[in-house]
């Protein structure tokens, strides 16, 4: 749904326009970025607790000193398998939206570099692949091969390339046209040396803002999948998962629902805004 | 026109071509024993072996994905071993429910977000602008389904103030079926203690649709009607003396039209898929709960089946949309012929 969309979102004003509120939220969505990635490398460092560890005598405990995020029904530390699930959850996005923006890169510039004719049908074929319903294929997927963090990464990375490929199309078909481009062709540079020397060192700017922003989304997408049951098992403590297993319990449980939930809300929030970032700062090294 | 409309028809039949193929390949191809997949788990061999023969399962992959298509066609989606009945009855009987909550949340987020994005456009970059760009953006970051269980807690467990789940109050009886559309039943019933009872139980799984749309699609029409204000015919309208409420009822309106027309169409395909996700958490008996509780009991003909639905939904969406913008937008017609 994003292709469609960026012709539209272009004009938004960016956060970068607004002056120092937009540079604070910046810096402060670097720290947490940077947090994450601890977190996501190193949990082990930073969790308080083993994050499968079952303690039933301190069953769903409220937020106090010994567990600031409480404990599920397990007794496990729910602040401990919160840091242990962005390895899970942010990782599995990080992949989906890798392999999309690899697959759709060089789909795109193959339909970039091909002939008229060519390029429309590759760019049919690619329309052809938004109007997939994401969350029915992922549960046909999970349905054929079992379920799992994988199926959620195939089925997601599945309906995310199509974005991609028509992001590198575009900037392909823009940089065949730049003076450099036709010197290095007049000069007798071949198409493949031309496509990886000339034209798509270019289009890595613009594909990292869209990775950034994307990743968030893609996030939010894992954890549904993971809530409906068909990424994570229990008791890996991925985001969604957490969520799920938190419906019995979160009427008189607040904090096994809200925790998880607000890493999510964050980690999102914060790729829009890193995301938001660097689409400024691509927009005024292009002179835009 | 009818060349556009026929390009049209031909991309939605390629879509449904290409899902078909996509859940043929899942179901057929991928699974090492598609009649033991088909059967679902725990059934003995001779179970198996009948539903192999009787699927047709014996027989080359050419001829089954022939068959299979050939059933597409006639809308028979195989029987559901959960409810034994075909799926096809089946998805007749829920879809009014999704229908309803569908139909009943887009008008709601229609108004409120068009009544957005003019507060926001009106003065870009003024106090209700900024508040409702922060707003949405940080509202994009919030899962449908924490959504979802936040306003349970908040409306069911803490006020007290509407039911959990469900789409109707179980202990009583729903009016006689004759739409399937609660609402109009009810009416129809002359009831307005079982319309009542009806909004109640749409409240929550509504609002956590609404709202959810409402972050990305205020944020496109926002964007897309601050666009329109830059052009110049905007500065001729000021320039001939018109007031702000002239240009944008008048002419900013009109032509942002178009934009907020193919952000709300996105924004109703990428709904058909995501409702699964409302449905599952108020328990709402819809096609989305009916496939998803198949899936949890290894039952896959409703998934395949809401697949293919839920695709011909968004085709048939995106076919209306195209008809209607050349009513709205006369500068479409050039070029639809």
């Amino acid at each position: 749904m994003s292709g469609t969309a960026s012709s539209v979102t272009a004009h938004t004003t960016r956060l970068s326009s607004t002056g120092w509120p937009g540079r604070v939220l910046l810096i402060v969505a670097w720290i947490i970025a940077a947090a994450l990635a601890v977190f996501a490398l190193m949990p082990h460092l930073v969790a308080p607790y083993d994050p499968i560890f079952l303690d039933v005598v301190d069953r769903l405990r409220a937020p106090g000193l010994s567990h600031p995020f409480g404990t599920d029904e397990g007794g496990r530390d729910i602040l401990s398998r919160v840091i242990y699930g962005t390895r899970y959850s942010l990782g599995v996005a990080v992949a989906i939206v890798i392999v999309a923006a690899l697959i759709g890169i060089l789909y795109g510039a193959a339909a970039g570099m091909s002939s008229r004719r060519t390029d429309d049908l590759l760019m049919r074929i690619v329309d052809l692949f938004f109007g997939i319903p994401a969350l029915v294929l992922a549960l046909a997927l999970a349905a054929a091969i079992g379920r799992g963090l994988d199926t959620v990464v195939l089925s997601l990375a599945v309906v995310w390339w199509p974005g991609y490929a028509r992001l590198v199309r575009g900037e392909v078909l823009r940089l065949r046209e730049r003076p450099h481009v036709e010197a290095a062709r007049a000069l007798g540079v071949g198409t493949w040396s031309l496509l990886f020397r000339h034209i798509l060192p270019f289009v890595v700017q613009p594909v990292n803002v869209r990775i950034t922003t994307d990743i968030g989304y893609a996030l939010i997408a894992v954890t549904a999948l993971s809530f409906l049951g068909l990424g994570a098992e229990s008791p890996t403590p991925e985001w969604g998962l957490l969520i799920r297993d938190s419906r019995p319990y979160f009427g008189s449980a607040w904090w096994y629902l809200v925790f998880p939930g607000v890493m999510v809300m964050v980690t999102a929030t914060v790729c829009s805004i890193i995301g938001d970032g660097l689409a400024g700062s691509e927009a005024s090294s292009r002179g835009a | 026109m009818t060349a556009f409309i026929a390009r049209r028809l031909a991309w939605g039949v390629l879509l449904l071509l290409l899902v078909a193929t996509l859940t043929f390949f899942l179901s057929r191809v991928v699974p090492a024993d598609p009649a033991a997949f088909l059967a679902g788990q725990n059934t003995s061999a001779a179970t198996v072996a009948r539903i192999r023969a009787e699927y047709g399962l014996d027989r080359p992959l050419p001829v089954q994905f022939a068959t299979y298509l050939g059933g597409l066609v006639r809308l028979d989606f195989g029987e559901s071993l959960r409810t034994h009945r075909p799926v096809a009855d089946d998805l007749v009987q829920f879809l009014p429910a999704s229908l309803e909550l569908l139909i009943v949340s887009f008008m709601i987020y229609v108004i409120a977000s068009f009544w957005l994005a003019v507060a926001a456009a009106r003065r870009p970059g003024g106090a209700v602008d900024t508040a409702i760009r922060l707003l949405t953006m940080l509202a994009t970051g919030i899962p449908v389904f924490w959504l979802g269980m936040a306003l349970q807690f908040v409306f069911f467990y803490r006020l007290h103030w509407l039911p959990l789940a469900g789409r109707f109050p179980l202990r009583d009886t729903p009016p006689p079926v004759h739409t399937g559309f609660l609402l109009a039943d009810s009416l129809i019933a002359g009831s307005l203690d079982d319309v009542w009872k009806s909004l109640r139980c749409l409240a929550m799984p509504a609002l956590t649709i609404v709202l959810n749309l409402l972050a990305v699609g205020t944020r496109l029409s926002r964007a897309a009607l601050i666009a329109e204000f830059d052009r110049p015919y905007v500065r001729t309208a000021r320039g001939k003396g018109l007031g702000p409420r002239a240009i944008l009822y008048r002419h900013v309106l009109r032509n942002a039209l178009s934009p907020v027309l193919t952000v709300t169409t996105m924004q109703f395909g990428y709904m058909l898929s995501w409702v699964i996700l409302v449905e599952v958490i108020f328990g709402w008996p819809g096609i989305g709960l009916y496939a998803y509780q198949s899936f949890e009991v290894f039952d896959y003909a409703p998934v395949i089946a809401l697949a293919i639905v839920s695709t011909a939904g968004f085709v048939l969406i995106n076919l209306i949309m195209d008809l209607i913008y050349p009513l709205i937008d006369p500068r479409v017609r050039g070029l639809a012929t």
